[in-house]
């Protein structure tokens, strides 16, 4: 059972270029598809179509099409009359989802058709085994663009993680920047297996005594740490995730817990020794051994196919939001941008008597 | 070292003058721009001075003519359409402790000069993220002042 997405809202309007549907509308052959092209992007793909039904009292076309296994998307076409008779002109369109709320793969695929049909440009839609032909432009604000486009990569990252966990993790409805990094952190291991991530100061739990004493030597000084954790375990989405055998690598790092260290030796316990470690240069460097892996080449064509458009996509959005930012000054004089972006002159702190270069 | 270049997987707050970079459509500044969208699916967030730096310069011209003529009015509009795209960071409790224990460390020339750097620095450090910026040199004197506790300030340099 599906839950329906409505995708379609006050923010978002369609323009119809062009479309119309031939009356009386014939039936659809059971192997008729929906076309969807989307020429500024040379791309283009099919999905077989459901259903189709034509109410005339509303002039109203609602077309069903399964553009994913779970995924399946409902077009409602509205329009008029033509003066010479025959067929109906195309005048408004919306669209809508039926699909698995919150699974990465329905997600991604969903989020892939409206990122094509709100930054791709003019779509055509046609449907060619009732011969139904349309022209549409979405326009749509920048900011449901980029949150719309964050949320499909993070959907994909999902669904790599899930792969490589073999489990079921759903993505939230809206995801948080901190949800963003760790998605990123574990999608990073699974695939990277090694990368540079920023570190400020953690507590990390020593080999040994041994190493505990060594760390101890360095007193206020700065060092070179590496440690090798069997099992390395990661939160994301509320779960821990166990990245395996990782090592973890510290150009600068700094003793925080000295002395609680040292106690710890001189009386020691059934604990592990923990060393509160801080980056001066605020990073560390993760290897990780043997992350669970995704094998290439996993996805199907689909799924390939919707991957590869992260690119275009992604310059199309960064097309936009240049050209928004060049728009707060197009135009203006030299003297004109000048003034408006004048750096605020105002002195908080008078000068006084009291002035000392520290 | 308080201040370090930053790696690839850091956040980064725009300063005031890559901002403006960016809003005079400078090459180099759209490269980063696109860089860093792709890395992080999101533009670089922005500090809520540097809202007050945007706004101030519309606001000045309000205040001198007494009103915005509607095209210069469009460009605000499109103006706040950006900041709202790009997400601001609150200068909340973390970055004032931040920032009031700098400000005293500073000659009072200096603190003029840079308040509204100390003011930046100090949202990007309370939020987790480093500076872009065209000016290493005014943060590096932030750099040196900054608490003991305070996370290491990491800088992008976007300049030509």
């Amino acid at each position: 059972m599906f839950d329906t997405i409505e995708t379609t809202s006050q923010e978002m309007t369609v323009d119809v270029l062009a479309g119309t549907l031939n009356l009386p509308f014939p039936d659809a052959s059971p192997s008729a598809t929906v076309e969807f092209d989307f020429p500024q992007f040379d791309y283009s793909f099919t999905a077989p179509l459901i259903d189709l039904t034509f109410t005339p009292d509303s002039r109203q076309v609602v077309v069903r099409a399964a553009i994913d296994e779970s995924v399946t998307m409902v077009w409602t076409l509205s329009g008029e009359p033509a003066p010479e008779g025959g067929k109906m002109l195309l005048k408004d369109a919306a669209f809508e989802f039926e699909m698995e709320s919150g699974r990465p793969r329905a997600e991604f695929v969903a989020d892939t058709v409206k990122a094509l049909l709100w930054l791709a440009g003019p779509i055509r839609l046609r449907i060619p085994g009732v011969r139904f032909d349309g022209e549409l432009n979405f326009d749509t604000p920048l900011g449901k663009s980029n949150h719309l486009l964050r949320h499909r990569w993070t959907a994909y990252l999902l669904m790599v993680i899930e792969r490589a966990f073999n489990c079921e993790i759903p993505i939230p409805g809206e995801v948080s920047d901190k949800d963003w990094l760790d998605i990123s952190f574990v999608h990073d291991a699974i695939v990277n297996r090694s990368f540079i991530w920023p570190f400020t100061r953690e507590r990390l739990p020593l080999r040994d005594e041994e190493q505990a004493r060594k760390l101890l030597e360095h007193g206020e000084n700065a060092f070179h740490f590496s440690l090798k954790l069997e099992s390395f375990r990661r939160r994301m989405l509320g779960r821990e995730l166990c990245l395996g055998q990782t090592t973890i690598t510290i150009e600068q790092a700094l003793l925080l817990n000295a002395a609680e260290v040292r106690q710890q030796l001189e009386c020691p316990d059934e604990c592990e020794i923990q060393a509160f470690i801080r980056s001066l240069d605020g990073r560390a460097t993760y290897e990780f051994h043997d992350a669970p892996r995704v094998a290439e080449m996993e996805w199907d064509e689909r799924i390939v196919e919707f991957i590869e458009l992260e690119e275009p996509l992604g310059n199309r959005l960064c097309r936009e939001f240049n050209d928004l930012a060049a728009s707060t000054l197009a135009g203006l004089t030299e003297e004109q941008i000048a003034a408006v972006t004048a750096p605020l002159e105002f002195e908080p702190f008078p000068m006084g008597d009291d002035e000392e270069e520290n | 070292m308080a201040i370090v270049t930053a790696p690839p997987s850091i956040r980064l707050v725009l300063d005031n003058d890559v901002f403006t970079d960016w809003r005079k459509y400078r090459p180099h500044t759209m490269l980063e721009i696109t860089d860093y969208q792709r890395r992080f699916k999101s533009p670089p967030k922005l500090a809520s001075v540097t809202v007050l730096e945007a706004r101030w310069g519309f606001e000045g011209q309000v205040v001198k003519f007494g009103g915005l003529d509607p095209q210069t009015e469009q460009w605000r509009l499109e103006m706040e359409g950006l900041i709202q795209t790009c997400g601001v960071l609150d200068f909340d409790q973390r970055a004032a402790s931040i920032a009031a224990h700098v400000f005293p460390r500073l000659s009072q020339s200096q603190r003029n000069r840079h308040w509204r750097d100390i003011l930046i620095a100090a949202t990007a450090l309370a939020h987790g993220c480093g500076v872009a910026t065209r000016n290493k040199d005014d943060f590096e004197l932030i750099g040196r002042d900054l608490p003991a506790h305070a996370p290491t300030l990491h800088l992008a340099i976007w300049k030509p």
